[in-house]
């Protein structure tokens, strides 16, 4: 268990440091490449230490010890992204959606989407499922006050509201 | 006594309105398990945008004051901290709720955190604005030095990795560059129209912030509730009378929160910890800690409300944030047009005293707030983690919106936050990154501003590497690195041991 755990840090650390010499990578090529040296002089310092630093780790991260990496867990659980998928899926066809129907309509069914996917499943019990409609009618009412008119921020209304 | 001439600015009905509002909503946010405080900030600072100066600062002063203490709730009652500045109180505190003493530490923990909290602003008027002063005499040179040192500082104190940190902090400054340049006005990194004006603080401060946290409680959603135990009936003015012989704890406590609240990026979970720790050193009855003694709560609810007033200090003066969510504060001051420094204590008095003085009323109104919320806080453990999830994801998006008008906002606030959730799983946290954004426009201007003049008189590298402030605040960036890599070895050799 503690063998596999230290596996997983290790690999992590790994992917970590890797990702990281990616993206500074980019950053460097993005700054460098085909543009005015006055221009893009302050990025080009922050894409050069970036790149120093993932280095750095990158390196550090093949040298973590064997007894340190005994007593380290991994941050990323098995499952997570299966968790977290409808949320961001949910999150996806909000941004999609909200320009079209407008802010109310799509804030009111991505918030029942929530109520109705995440926690306790009661899908066959009405009771349960009006009382979620009713808390998701009321937040986007409270919404519209704070907002439409307490603050009077005009959001796209879209097809709807 | 410049703070005296504009307490009557506070005392508004519109003000008083905003600080009974913050209050309440920091102390019920702080006391949800898994909203940070700087997270809850963040999310109001877009209601700020439409209000006065001073009327925005108030509300997000009051929202930081009540959102520490608030933590405190869920500590007691739950033990799981609402903040990182309430670990210490859970210690104490969760035993005293399992032996039917709830409300009495609750009492303790609102009544101490209104006397560390009153303790830390009166540092924060005496300190602050000599100080500012010393700022006077910064130039482009020492401006570029103090971004460097805050964004140093954020990245590497508290953090796991001293490396990653610092990674972070210039990614943040890498995402302060796309846009124009501030010297020639050219754009940069813009490969799409919802790229061309850049990335405004807010919505890096949303995304960044609040966009993780939606994900994170996600996660946690279904997952089974600890139990709540029963708030007892002991009168607040019981525990009031027992809570002002404690003079030992409520000092000792105050005293380290002050001076933790003053180093720039120690926050208050360091000075929770280390007067818990103190306290316990010093009592006659060690033995009594962890086992529900007061003296516990006292002294850790009193260092961390007293951390707050003093985490302002080098942020009003020097713009070096004392915690991550003194950060998400500059980023208010900004957006205002406020800009730390001298300035701020003369050409905008009015705003900055009267900001001031609302952080003492919203000690008031925290610790009665406090003290009612402490009857009736049960209910707020029991909101499930995807009610809280939905109800931040709907006033992320309309937060984001509201600054701007502008749906190319919201994208960008939502690709920087699923951005930010997969990197704090891979150990790069949010707050370096918020103050790279922050203080880069600052670092770049400065730094170009630097470059041109070094070029005009001895060379760059004398004017950027002479000068006692510049090489006082070049030291001060390397011995903070210094330092975490030294306690961060230090840390892992113990895990080895161990």
């Amino acid at each position: 268990m503690i063998k596999s755990s230290a596996i997983n840090f290790k690999n992590s650390e790994l992917t970590t440091a890797f990702y990281s010499f990616l993206v500074a990578g980019l950053f460097c090529f993005l700054s460098f490449y085909d543009t005015d040296a006055d221009i893009y002089l302050f990025p080009r310092i922050i894409a050069v230490t970036l790149l120093v630093f993932s280095v750095i780790l990158l390196i550090s991260s093949f040298q973590l010890s064997r007894s340190y990496l005994k007593n380290s867990n991994s941050n990323v659980k098995n499952g997570l992204f299966l968790k977290i998928l409808p949320g961001l899926l949910i999150g996806f066809i909000y941004m999609t959606l909200m320009d079209v129907v407008g802010f109310y309509t799509s804030a009111f069914f991505i918030f029942l989407a929530f109520l109705l996917l995440y926690g306790k499943r009661e899908m066959t019990d009405p009771k349960a499922f009006i009382k979620k409609v009713a808390i998701s009618i009321g937040f986007v009412f409270v919404l519209y006050l704070l907002f439409w008119q307490g603050l009077h921020v005009r959001t796209p209304i879209g097809l709807l509201l | 006594m410049d703070f005296l001439n504009y307490f009557g600015n506070v005392f508004t009905p519109y003000h008083l309105m905003l600080l009974f509002g913050g209050t309440t909503a920091g102390l019920i946010l702080g006391a949800l398990p898994g909203l940070s405080p700087t997270m809850a900030v963040a999310l109001v600072i877009p209601f700020t945008f439409h209000m006065e100066p001073a009327s925005g600062l108030i509300l997000l002063g009051a929202m930081y004051t009540a959102t520490v203490a608030g933590g405190a709730i869920s500590a007691i009652l739950v033990n799981v901290p609402g903040a990182p500045a309430n670990i210490a109180t859970a210690l104490d505190g969760h035993q005293m709720a399992r032996k039917g003493r709830a409300s009495e530490a609750l009492h303790y923990c609102f009544l101490s955190s209104f006397v560390g909290g009153i303790f830390g602003i009166i540092i924060l008027i005496f300190f602050t604005p000599p100080l500012a002063k010393l700022a006077l005499k910064f130039g482009p040179t020492e401006l570029f030095w103090i971004a460097i040192l805050g964004i140093t500082v954020i990245g590497t104190i508290g953090n796991k990795s001293v490396i990653k940190g610092l990674m972070a902090g210039l990614f943040g400054l890498a995402i302060s560059t796309i846009g124009d340049n501030p010297m020639l006005g050219e754009q940069r990194f813009v490969y799409s129209e919802h790229m061309e004006s850049g990335i405004h603080i807010v919505v890096a401060l949303i995304g960044l912030f609040a966009l993780p946290q939606i994900l994170t409680l996600l996660e946690e959603s279904g997952k089974s509730k600890v139990g709540i135990y029963a708030l007892s009936e002991t009168k607040w003015i019981t525990s009031l009378k027992y809570n002002v012989t404690r003079i030992k704890a409520l000092t000792l406590g105050s005293t380290i929160g002050a001076i933790v609240g003053i180093i720039p990026g120690a926050g208050g979970q360091i000075a929770g910890l280390v007067a818990y720790d103190q306290i316990k050193n010093t009592s006659h009855s060690p033995e009594n800690f962890g086992q529900g003694e007061p003296d516990g709560i006292i002294a850790a609810e009193s260092a961390n409300n007293a951390m707050v007033g003093p985490s302002l200090v080098p942020l009003l003066t020097l713009s070096i944030p004392g915690s991550p969510t003194a950060a998400v504060l500059l980023g208010g001051l900004l957006i205002h047009g406020l800009f730390p420094g001298p300035d701020l204590f003369t050409v905008h008095a009015e705003v900055i005293w009267t900001f001031i003085d609302s952080l003492i009323v919203a000690q008031v109104f925290m610790v009665v707030i406090g003290l009612f919320l402490s009857r009736h806080s049960g209910w707020i453990m029991k909101v499930p983690p995807h009610y809280m999830a939905a109800s931040i994801l709907v006033l992320a998006v309309f937060g984001t919106y509201s600054i701007q008008s502008s749906y190319s906002d919201v994208l960008l606030m939502g690709v920087l936050g699923i951005t930010m959730y997969f990197a704090s799983k891979l150990g790069f946290g949010p707050a370096p990154v918020v103050l790279g954004v922050i203080l880069g426009p600052l670092a770049e201007d400065n730094f170009l501003q630097g470059k041109l003049i070094g070029e005009a008189g001895d060379g760059i590298f004398d004017y950027f590497f002479t000068g006692t402030i510049n090489l006082t605040l070049i030291l001060a960036t390397l011995g903070s690195i210094a330092y975490s890599v030294y306690a961060s070895h230090k840390m892992n050799k113990r895990v080895m041991l161990k």
